[in-house]
């Protein structure tokens, strides 16, 4: 006679796999859509951004130097007379490659450093989080701007210097979740199966501890966008001609007092990229975890 | 026995929550009195509406989805659901006051335990700091708690669960309310306590001639505490009247499967009884009597049309087609 | 702390380049170029240059600046006092901004000034100082000529650069504050609060904000972090004479000794401020005084 929620729910075809749950709540997130929306199309620009750019990102003229925005230059001239919008476009490129392979790779060590580290415990686990501490202790980016300045400018050592100073952050999230999973009841099930460890790592832990760790990825991109920014703003990232964003600022800060155009774009371009990856990782926060959801 | 002046009348309140899965009726078209000087217990399920009751009066649903829809609260001749927030709030903990189920959660961790209680006073009565802490003192020795001097400088998480309770019994007396509203007040603590807590509650009430409306789900402390008892059950009333007279003599069905349910001393059952199936859920409400899916006495005008109310009486009503030689009241 | 001084120490070590040619030139003869580097030390073994190192911290003494050739001490004292002093307005703006903001959004779950509040601490978090700061040196300095946009030679060329790194500190101020104070405006007291009949104002501010502080005095500690690093960024576009550019010029000039001294000093600093921030969670959460 009376109906219970859950034939309600499989009378209207409602039946729910774990990924359609996630997908129902992510689309409910219309900030996370709009997100992932211009997730793809910076994608998309990143890996087309050459054939996009009307103009070629070192093509110097002479004749139109630091040239306000224009029907023919949509972003203006810089002090070459080189195109800012293929500059800023291209720029995409450089900004999500750094940001991507930096985090890929803190992600892939990182988790695999505390998941090790949580499950072994012991002397090894207090060793190694007290080096993490360690690196922890330093403020981020003074820890980056430490690392590139021993390794010299450039980009790759913005990669290894992010990378460095990331680590513990993964390392530390895997861990915990390592640590709680470790003496769950399905783990001590699946022991007492006889699954060997490795086993139960991979197979049992680690996907526990994936929302977690997707979640910190997103977030991580943005921080590395904008540290790698910020490092080239000090002199100490990409090197001329690369069009990285915070480059081209620190060149439009000589120029600050005259033009506007120079410094207004790639400064857009970087927060919007940022707040992008903000959004995308709040959205897949809310989706995956309902404990962490906050508004 | 009704000769007394009634100090709170709520006719046909209905308060509703409007969450993002629907709207839940949480009180329907609730109707009774309390006399001056009486203590009314509201008895029920979970769930039942008896807290949201309470709620309603108080005027306490900030920061919910709860609001009233329908119905008129009279205290002192005014309609308190007219009343702007202002008005609502100066009545709030002055006129009318209520302690809450969870002694635990329910007082400040970072405040002393002399501010909290000082503040009620020092925003119902002009009085000054000095003025307010006498006051404070006295309430506490009231309610029995030893060491009250230091007591009043010390922070809840230093103090027992019965000694927290005392604490909220003496935030909700101190400025002498007419009403006070104890939601549960025992629920959470051991039963030795609460014997304590109740016999505290006793002796204010005789002290201070509060009425009381007393919200429980056990019948016993009814028996003990209640002069007059509403039973709810479903977000509506089912029964009212004198204490001993509905004990004694249960007008409707779902009174006499709860009163069937006590276990009783000297009595050997081969199983305790319980009313069989379970509350209905809110989204799938019985057309008609809401207790007839599981009445046993149950006609079939019960499972079409909800009964009335029918009077008997001297505060003695039923809403239940079995009483229907009483006379019929909407 | 002592690991970070080893950490500090060895960092410096391993950047490449000889300073002593730096100091010297690069065509000076070779012997010249030993003979200050056995005056220097820097021939002998790391472990010993370290031990000298140490010795000399507890001794007030922080070393000689390669460049300057004066003791780094007195290179950085200036300094580091105008970086203070930009420090403490940065943070007091962020912590009342952000505060405010927190607990005008946090009051108004729902309504327009939520999401007004939220969409800007959002943008705020994403924004990147060092582009708002050149933005506004634009607008003040070019435009309207209003404030100074460089240097530090009087109160209101503090102005500009505090309220960039301020503004920016306050979006994840604003956050925590906010989802804080929802947090404890669901707990029982507050219901308790209100049955007393207090205003809404006194429930919310001394009830709700009260519970919340902890929490968002956390968070106001980890934005100390964020800062010493934003610092750099900020004192580099507004041309502000502290020891964040006093960084980033020594390791431009591969002034081992400055660069050690200052990677030190900013990295106890992180260390004291955790202490302070734990000091300031035993005055606010009376359980853990009676521990």
């Amino acid at each position: 006679m009376e109906k219970t929620a859950l034939m309600n729910q499989a009378e209207s075809g409602d039946i729910r796999t774990p990924f359609s749950v996630f997908w129902k709540k992510f689309k409910k997130q219309k900030t996370g859509v709009v997100a992932a929306v211009f997730f793809v199309i910076l994608v998309f620009v990143a890996i087309f951004c050459y054939q996009l750019a009307p103009y070629g990102i070192n093509e110097y003229d002479y004749s139109s130097v630091m040239q306000p925005p224009s029907a023919k230059h949509w972003f203006g001239t810089d002090e070459f007379g080189r195109d800012l919008f293929s500059r800023v476009l291209c720029g995409t490129r450089i900004s999500l490659s750094v940001g991507f392979l930096s985090v890929t790779i803190v992600a892939i060590v990182g988790s695999f450093i505390g998941l090790f580290s949580g499950y072994i415990g012991g002397w090894f686990d207090t060793i190694i989080m007290s080096l993490s501490d360690v690196l922890y202790a330093f403020p981020g980016l003074i820890l980056a701007i430490a690392i590139v300045a021993i390794l010299g400018p450039g980009l790759t050592n913005v990669v290894i210097a992010i990378i460095v100073f990331r680590i513990p952050i993964f390392a530390r999230i895997v861990r915990g979740n390592t640590l709680n999973l470790k003496n769950s009841v399905y783990i001590q099930a699946a022991r007492s199966l006889g699954a060997s460890p490795a086993r139960i790592l991979f197979v049992h832990i680690l996907p526990g501890a994936l929302p977690s760790v997707i979640v910190q990825y997103s977030i991580s991109i943005s921080g590395s966008i904008m540290t790698s920014a910020s490092l080239s703003f000090l002199g100490m990232g990409a090197k001329a001609p690369t069009p990285e964003w915070g480059l081209l600022l620190s060149n439009a800060r000589i120029y600050i007092f005259t033009s506007l155009h120079y410094a207004m774009f790639p400064g857009l371009a970087i927060f919007l990229t940022v707040l992008c990856f903000n959004l995308l990782g709040d959205a897949l926060r809310s989706a995956l975890d309902p404990k962490l959801s906050e508004m | 026995m009704t000769d007394r002046k009634n100090i709170l009348e709520v006719k046909n309140l209905s308060t509703y929550f409007f969450t993002d899965n629907g709207v839940v009726r949480a009180v329907e078209n609730l109707s009774f009195k309390l006399q001056e000087g009486s203590t009314l217990g509201i008895v029920g399920e979970s769930g039942s509406g008896k807290s949201v009751t309470a709620l309603s009066i108080m005027g306490l649903f900030k920061g919910t989805t709860g609001r009233v829809v329908e119905g008129e609260i009279i205290f002192e001749g005014k309609d308190l659901l007219k009343l702007s927030e202002e008005e609502r709030r100066g009545i709030r903990g002055k006129d009318i006051s209520m302690i809450f189920q969870e002694p635990m959660t329910s007082l400040n961790p970072v405040l002393k335990i002399g501010e909290q209680i000082s503040e009620a006073i020092i925003e119902h009565q002009n009085v000054g700091k000095s003025e307010a802490m006498e006051q404070v003192v006295q309430i506490l020795k009231d309610t029995g708690l030893p060491r009250v001097e230091s007591i009043v400088n010390e922070y809840p998480f230093q103090l027992s669960g019965g000694q927290r309770q005392r604490v909220m019994i003496a935030i909700a007396l101190v400025c002498r309310p007419k009403i006070l509203i104890a939601d549960e007040p025992t629920t959470a603590l051991d039963v030795t306590i609460q014997a304590q807590i109740l016999d505290l509650m006793r002796r204010l009430k005789e002290r201070s001639g509060t009425s009381i409306i007393f919200i429980t789900h056990s019948l016993g402390v009814v028996a003990e505490m209640c002069d007059e008892v509403l039973v709810m059950y479903c977000s509506r009333a089912m029964e009212t009247g004198n204490v001993k007279d509905v004990f004694k003599d249960p007008l409707h069905p779902y009174t006499r499967g709860l009163m069937a349910s006590i276990p009783k001393l000297g009595e050997r059952v081969e199983e305790l009884y319980t009313i069989p199936g379970n509350v209905p859920n809110p989204r799938f409400m019985p057309k008609g009597c809401k207790f007839a899916p599981r009445c046993s006495e149950a006609m079939d005008i019960c499972h079409e049309e909800e009964p009335p109310f029918f009077d008997f009486g001297g505060g003695r009503t039923s809403r239940c087609w079995l009483c229907s030689n009483g006379r019929e009241v909407k | 702390m002592l690991l970070v001084s080893v950490v500090a120490f060895l960092f410096i070590r391993l950047i490449p380049g000889d300073p002593v040619r730096l100091m010297v030139g690069e065509d000076a003869s070779y012997e010249t170029v030993m003979n200050v580097t056995r005056k220097l030390g820097l021939d002998k073994p790391l472990i010993t240059q370290y031990g000298i190192w140490m010795k000399g911290i507890l001794q007030g003494d922080l070393g000689t600046s390669f460049r300057t050739g004066r003791p780094v001490l007195e290179e950085i004292a200036p300094r580091y006092g105008k970086t203070v002093r930009l420090a403490l307005i940065s943070i007091s703006w962020s912590v009342i901004l952000g505060m405010l903001m927190g607990v005008w959004s946090g009051t108004n779950v729902g309504k327009w000034q939520d999401y007004f509040g939220v969409t800007l601490t959002v943008a705020g978090q994403a924004v990147p100082a060092f582009w708002i700061g050149l933005l506004l040196i634009y607008v003040f300095g070019v435009r309207l000529k209003v404030l100074p946009v460089s240097g530090a030679k009087n109160w209101k060329a503090l102005i500009l650069p505090a309220f960039t790194m301020g503004t920016s500190m306050a979006a994840t101020v604003t956050r925590f504050t906010r989802s804080s104070l929802l947090e404890s405006l669901k707990e029982d007291y507050i219901r308790t609060a209100r049955a007393k009949g207090l205003k809404e104002r006194v429930v919310i501010w001394k009830h709700g904000f009260r519970n919340s502080l902890i929490s968002v005095v956390t968070v106001i500690g980890m934005n100390f972090g964020a800062m010493l690093g934003g610092s750099v960024l900020i004192e580099e576009v507004f041309v502000y004479p502290g020891i964040g550019s006093f960084l980033v010029s020594s390791i431009g000039l591969r002034d081992y000794v400055v660069v050690q001294a200052l990677i030190l000093l900013l990295s106890a600093h992180y260390v004291f401020i955790n202490v302070f921030v734990d000091i300031v969670y035993a005055i606010l959460n009376p359980e853990i005084r009676f521990e």
